[in-house]
């Protein structure tokens, strides 16, 4: 994929650049994911555009000008959600508001709503889906630290035919980049089926906007209510969703007890590698990195763990 | 606390309905047959010496037209004027509208594409070449200053745009004498209007003007559609520069999307698009787009003050001064330094201040030129001010309320000449914020903070008082200052053979409401019922003059008195034509509803005439028309303000700072504001509510900032934060109505109201609800981080101890 | 750039009525709206997908159409505030979408919920499908919440919540 700057979010525009409508480009329609894999082989400079709502913007600001842009909404085998026994499979032209709309999947995540309530706006989401979000790699998103907290894998196909499966941590490549070559395309994520309590907790400069820091916990309690297994992800606070096994190691040696979370949570600070800029210092998302994983850890660990109280989430800022 | 739910002024607006169903026509709507497209050509770089700039590329793209350069902007205009040239010794740059020999800031104009359409011109725009020498850039004050700092205008001995000084008493010496005595140095940020319509411009001069070139004869008339607040100081402007008449332009104003003073400065753009018209004989259209607007329209607000208070034992005010610095940008917009200038009459807000010293500085650096925002220099002043008041509190130990009852202009004392040239005419200040005080204790704003305080969290409440400036005048009086713009306002109102009546009025409507505003002042004065009363506006060949246009709050004190003096005008007219009709004389017959009827006490039983009867004895029935009374209804008056009218009143926020961020959330907004009569309480209503979210905006999240090497880092709805639903707290507003001595209409302005007062009132509601007393943010916007540095130091003291 | 110029003849439903256009790929769905339908009400605000001035309805959802490329919509039923903002009794199909948008345009005049009037069509559109989807009525914090990719400049937002308060609330009949 194609590495491309940020739009927003104290990013300049390339010099003497301020457009505001797009380069030309030819566009296709492909029926099937071998059509369209075959349609960007043999164009110059191709792009996929899923939802467009990270793509359509920088494309206006001539951030991005493909010579041919191949449109995956007309590719249908992509879209939708199906439950098996082991995973859900989530198509990645599956729209962001259908995440939420699938009871099965809210019942799977129970921080859905509230991460999704966070992606974009009302009118993104209903155009904008989970594939272009992780495709996008920007590392404020949402989708992509959830679906490494749920630790859900990926299948890319490719124009030879072939498809591979990949975790989810070893699809990002950096800032805004991921590990999909140019003749492949994401077409389904896989979420093992558990039972996860989960929180996630994000800090924005405005009520709505990006994250300048941002955690969700995935924790798995055993049938008699004993914490299993947890994973933490820390966003926006690095070059992509980062994993957090220090903090993981440090609540399960205490076995989820709630006096542990805080002094697990301090762990973080020395684990992300936010940047440093003028009006928002590293150090400062530094101190938000402790305060977003401690209060998803505080949505994913019960009070008592032997308590089936539904899980709760926090959204607030 | 909301007022005036049943109030009957409080009536719907007229602009309302074809604003709901997407109507209405904005300056992008539009688009005459054979339209060509425009992009500009901008500098990437803040500050640098134009080599060349190569065209050819560009020239030969498909649907390009023409590619102007700063020759070509050279060969066919005159440097843009400054409008506000009023402060001694303030420089001028000479312009043009078109960089020419240096980029000054980055999205300086070096070149214009003339293309089939936007996405064509913006193809070539990209094969532009420009050669450029790229010179340090200067981007704040201390580099701009410094010694051997780069000129920024080669032929200035300095980067310094003016300086003036103003003083009352014994000015600064007077802190001497004072027993307390606090310094402050403060800081307030970069914003702009930002109104979600960006700026733009249709201009068609003919083909007339593209063969003038060749042979002589009439250049043809330039018609301009221009999204401005000012639409003549546009046409003058441009008759200035392309040294045409004034009468051979006409500007045309369609519905704006909103305004907020960013709309009231003249820019190059329209004198490009008018020459692009010429060079090319077809209409123009050039719209701003959204990342063009962060640096392409007037930024406001960004200054630095030392401040120093002084008063006695008994925490009387004595002395004050400001010495306040504006970061002005590369070049100097229309109005000069005039913003911050206003600061040396504004300085002393609401207060009794005998000796009072402010100098104002302007300092150009490589950034986009500064200009006017709603409020203008009023919110730089008033936080200078209150800031003081509030460290002066803290440093007597007192309530910082009760040091401003203390200190604040009492009712007795009106008219009031602040000694700094404004005379504060009316009003009772005081009242204004103990009543402030008496609505939110009954709200019970105090308990809510304490108890949110005693759960751990940081919430408090701030006040702060403000004086608003508004309906400048007096012309003659500004004529005397070396400037060419006076401050009266001409209204026309006809009413035609069906008894409707026109109010013809050079104000521009931006969202402020004044179809409905105006109307209801001619209503009111003429007997009209509301729904025949049309107002019209935006017409430089049949609409007045108004040589100020909107801005500074004067639709309601300047152009309502106007229209008020016609409206009376028009009624005696009708009470002519109305006693012909039924015969019983004009002094018992009253005027209401439209309709002229013989005063029920008098012995003729309940007889009317309707103005559509009077109307058809006007123009087409007229035989009963009094032989001294001239055919048509038709009045038209000039109102000149004798002088400034000041708004004020106080504001009271509820803030939270976040324990766990630092982040301040705004939660309860009230104001207690006196603009004189309320013509429509909805209206003014929403005119404090949005002016004070601008202002939330520029306090706690919106900056335009730049990087070290001069390049704007917040260029997208994605880094200019302003403020979403979600920010805003449900606010209340009341009013108190004292009629201004001096002004017809009784009503002052309030466009800026609510933007006065908000940082200080923002800034005092977090010392409130954080430890450490008062007074000791000194830079707005708040850095969540240095909030949040204070929670944890003081959590940390707490431990110690 | 423009020897890649690409054309592509477009069928889709706009307010109800079958249209065929011919849109340049690069030309967004707003774009054509505007400049080919001549239904200027969609604004652009920003063209750059974070303000909402030129949100529409497309296949019952709504989306932004500046990011949407025309040539995306084949097939889609496109809903602006043209036709949106007709109750049935004044000539709109009966089967546009949102029916309470109407009334909701009632309530931002009454509540004062516009000023410049540039953000309101979006406003409408956001507002009325925000409480179309709310079955159970909205408080504030979920109205505020749901503006989330609206901007309005002017007004400071309280006539527009209160409008959708108003209009979507469910004690509304309990309490008249
Ligand atoms: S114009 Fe589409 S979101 Fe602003
Ligand atoms: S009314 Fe002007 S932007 Fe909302």
């Amino acid at each position: 994929m194609t590495p491309c700057g940020p739009v927003g979010y104290g990013q300049t525009l390339p010099p003497n650049l301020q457009p505001v409508k797009p380069a030309a480009f030819k566009y296709h329609r492909p029926g099937s994911v071998a059509e369209a894999l075959a349609m960007k082989a043999a164009a110059e400079d191709a792009r996929f555009l899923a939802g467009g709502q990270s793509l359509v913007p920088m494309m206006s600001l001539r951030l991005a000008a493909p010579s041919d842009l191949i449109d995956l909404n007309t590719v249908e085998e992509l879209a939708g959600i199906s439950h098996s026994a082991s995973h859900v499979r989530i198509g990645a032209m599956t729209r962001q508001v259908d995440l939420v709309n699938d009871e099965a999947l809210r019942r799977q995540i129970p921080a859905l709503n509230a991460i999704v309530d966070s992606v974009g706006h009302p009118g993104t989401r209903t155009r904008g889906t989970i594939g272009g979000s992780l495709c996008h790699a920007d590392p404020s998103a949402e989708l992509p630290a959830l679906l490494l907290a749920v630790d859900a894998e990926v299948v890319i196909a490719s124009s030879d035919g072939q498809t591979r499966t990949v975790p989810v941590r070893d699809f990002f490549g950096g800032y805004f980049e991921t590990t999909i070559g140019p003749n492949e395309v994401l077409t389904e994520i896989r979420v093992p089926v558990a039972s996860r309590r989960m929180g996630f907790h994000e800090v924005t400069l405005r009520s709505d906007e990006f994250a300048i820091a941002g955690a969700i916990a995935s924790a798995h309690l055993d049938t008699s209510g004993t914490l299993d297994s947890l994973r933490v992800v820390a966003f926006a606070l690095s070059d992509r969703p980062q994993r957090l096994p220090e903090v993981e190691t440090s609540v399960m040696n205490a076995a989820g007890h709630p006096d542990s979370l805080r002094a697990a949570a301090q762990l973080t600070e020395q684990l992300v590698s936010p940047t440093d800029e003028p009006h928002l210092s590293a150090n400062y998302r530094r101190q938000l990195s402790v305060v977003v994983v401690r209060r998803a850890l505080e949505g994913a660990l019960p009070t008592t763990l032997t308590t089936t109280e539904p899980a709760t989430t926090d959204e607030s800022r | 606390m909301s007022t005036h739910s049943d109030d009957p002024r409080r009536i719907p607006r007229a602009e309302d309905d074809g604003l709901l169903d997407g109507s209405r026509t904005f300056i992008d709507d539009l688009e005459p047959r054979g339209t060509l497209h425009l992009a500009m050509v901008r500098s990437p770089v803040a500050h640098a010496r134009i080599l060349s700039v190569d065209t050819a590329d560009a020239l030969s793209m498909p649907g390009v037209h023409a590619v102007l350069t700063g020759d070509d902007i050279a060969r066919h205009s005159a440097p843009t004027p400054i409008g506000w040239n009023h402060i001694p010794g303030q420089r001028q740059s000479g312009s043009l509208a078109m960089a020419t020999d240096k980029a000054r800031y980055v999205g300086h104009i070096i070149a214009a594409v003339v293309a089939d359409d936007r996405a064509a011109a913006e193809d070539a725009a990209e094969a532009v070449d420009i050669g450029y020498d790229v010179l340090p850039a200067v981007m704040n004050i201390d580099q701009a200053r410094k010694a051997d700092a780069p000129l920024i205008h080669d032929s200035w001995p300095d980067n310094v745009l003016a300086i003036e000084e103003h003083s009352s008493g014994e000015g600064r010496d007077a802190l001497r004498s004072a027993s307390a005595v606090v310094d402050l140095d403060l800081r307030i940020g970069r914003a702009f209007g930002c109104p979600l319509e960006t700026r733009g411009v249709i201009a068609d001069w003919g083909l007339a003007s593209k063969r003038a070139g060749q042979r002589s004869g009439s250049v043809g008339r330039l018609v301009v559609d221009l999204n401005s607040q000012s639409p003549n100081r546009v046409r003058e402007m441009l008759a200035e520069v392309l040294d045409i008449s004034i009468s051979d332009i006409l500007i045309r104003v369609p519905a704006i999307g909103g305004g907020f003073g960013s709309k009231a400065n003249y820019y190059g753009e329209e004198i490009i698009t008018a020459i692009a018209s010429k060079v090319c004989g077809r209409p123009i259209k050039y719209i701003e787009d959204r990342s063009e607007s962060f640096v392409a329209t007037s930024h406001a607000r960004e200054a630095q003050m030392s401040v120093s208070i002084g008063a006695d034992d008994n925490g009387t005010v004595i002395a004050f001064r400001n010495d306040v610095v504006g970061v002005m940008g590369g070049e100097v917009s229309s109005v000069g330094m005039g913003p911050v200038w206003v600061s040396t009459r504004a300085g002393i807000g609401s207060y009794v201040v005998p000796h009072a010293d402010i100098t104002t500085t302007g300092v150009m650096t490589n950034r986009t030129p500064f200009g006017s925002f709603r409020g203008w220099g009023s919110p730089i002043a008033n936080f200078g001010i209150e800031r003081a008041i509030d460290a002066l509190a803290e440093e007597l130990a007192v309530d910082p309320v009760e040091l401003r009852l203390q200190n604040m202009v009492r009712p007795e004392q009106m008219p009031f000449p602040n000694g700094l040239g404004w005379r504060l005419d009316s009003g009772d200040y005081p009242e204004a914020l103990r009543r402030a005080r008496a609505s939110v204790t009954e709200a019970g704003w105090f308990e809510e903070a304490e108890a949110a305080r005693a759960d751990g969290r940081f919430v408090g409440v701030g006040f702060a008082n403000f004086v608003e400036a508004t309906g400048v005048g007096n012309s003659r009086k500004m004529g005397a200052l070396p400037m060419e713009q006076g401050g009266f306002d001409e209204a026309v109102v006809r009413m035609d053979s069906t008894g409707t009546v026109q109010v013809f009025t050079g104000q521009t409507a931006m969202g402020q409401g004044i179809e409905t505003t105006l109307a209801q002042v001619c209503a009111r004065a003429l007997g009209a019922s509301i729904d025949d009363v049309r107002v019209l506006f935006g017409d430089t060949d049949s609409c007045p003059y108004t040589g100020y246009g909107t801005g500074g709050c004067r639709t309601a004190p300047v152009a309502g008195s106007s229209v008020m003096l016609a409206s009376q005008d028009l009624r005696n007219q009708v009470l002519d034509v109305a006693s012909s009709l039924l015969d019983v004389p004009a002094t018992q017959l009253t005027v209401a509803d439209s309709k002229v009827s013989v005063n029920a006490s008098s012995d003729s039983e309940a007889k009317s005439v309707s103005f559509a009867d009077i109307g058809m004895a006007a123009y087409r029935k007229l035989n009963h028309l009094p032989e001294h009374h001239s055919p048509t209804l038709h009045a038209r008056a000039v109102w000149d303000p004798i002088d400034r009218t000041i708004g004020y009143g106080s504001i009271v926020v509820m803030v939270d700072v976040c324990a766990d961020t630092g982040i301040a959330k705004v939660l309860r907004f009230h104001a207690v504001d006196d603009c004189g009569y309320v013509v429509n309480p909805a209206i003014v209503d929403g005119q404090v509510m949005g002016a004070f979210v601008q202002v939330l905006g520029s306090s706690l999240m919106e900056e335009m900032r730049y990087d070290d090497g001069g390049n704007p880092v917040t260029t997208s709805f994605k880094d200019y934060l302003v403020p979403l639903a979600a920010d805003v707290p449900t606010m209340s507003i009341d009013h108190m109505e004292t009629l201004p001595p001096d002004v017809p209409s009784g009503s002052k302005g309030v466009g800026e109201a609510g933007t006065i007062a908000a940082m200080s009132a923002i800034a005092q509601a977090v010392e409130n609800a954080l430890p450490g007393g008062y007074g000791w943010i000194r830079s707005l916007p708040l850095r969540p981080e240095q909030l949040l540095a204070r929670i944890n130091r003081a959590a940390n003291s707490e431990v110690t101890r | 750039m423009n020897n890649r110029a690409d054309t592509h003849r477009v069928a889709l439903t706009v307010n109800g009525r079958p249209i065929e256009v011919n849109v340049e790929t690069r030309k967004t769905l707003a774009d054509a709206l505007r400049e080919q339908c001549g239904l200027t009400g969609t604004k652009l605000g920003c063209e750059q997908g974070s303000c909402g001035a030129c949100t529409v309805i497309h296949d019952g959802q709504q989306i932004r159409s500046c990011l949407m490329f025309a040539v995306q919509a084949e097939g889609a039923d496109v809903w602006t505030i043209e036709g949106l903002s007709h109750r049935a009794d004044d000539g709109q199909p009966s089967e546009a979408p949102l029916p309470k948008l109407p009334e909701l345009a009632c309530a931002f005049k009454r509540n004062h919920g516009l000023q410049c009037g540039f953000c309101t069509p979006g406003m409408l559109i956001a507002g009325a499908a925000l409480g179309h989807g709310a079955e159970n009525g909205l408080d504030d914090e979920q109205i505020r919440d749901g503006l989330s990719g609206n901007i309005c400049r002017c007004t400071g937002y309280q006539g527009i919540v209160q409008s959708i308060a108003e209009t979507f609330s469910t004690d509304t009949e309990v309490d008249r």
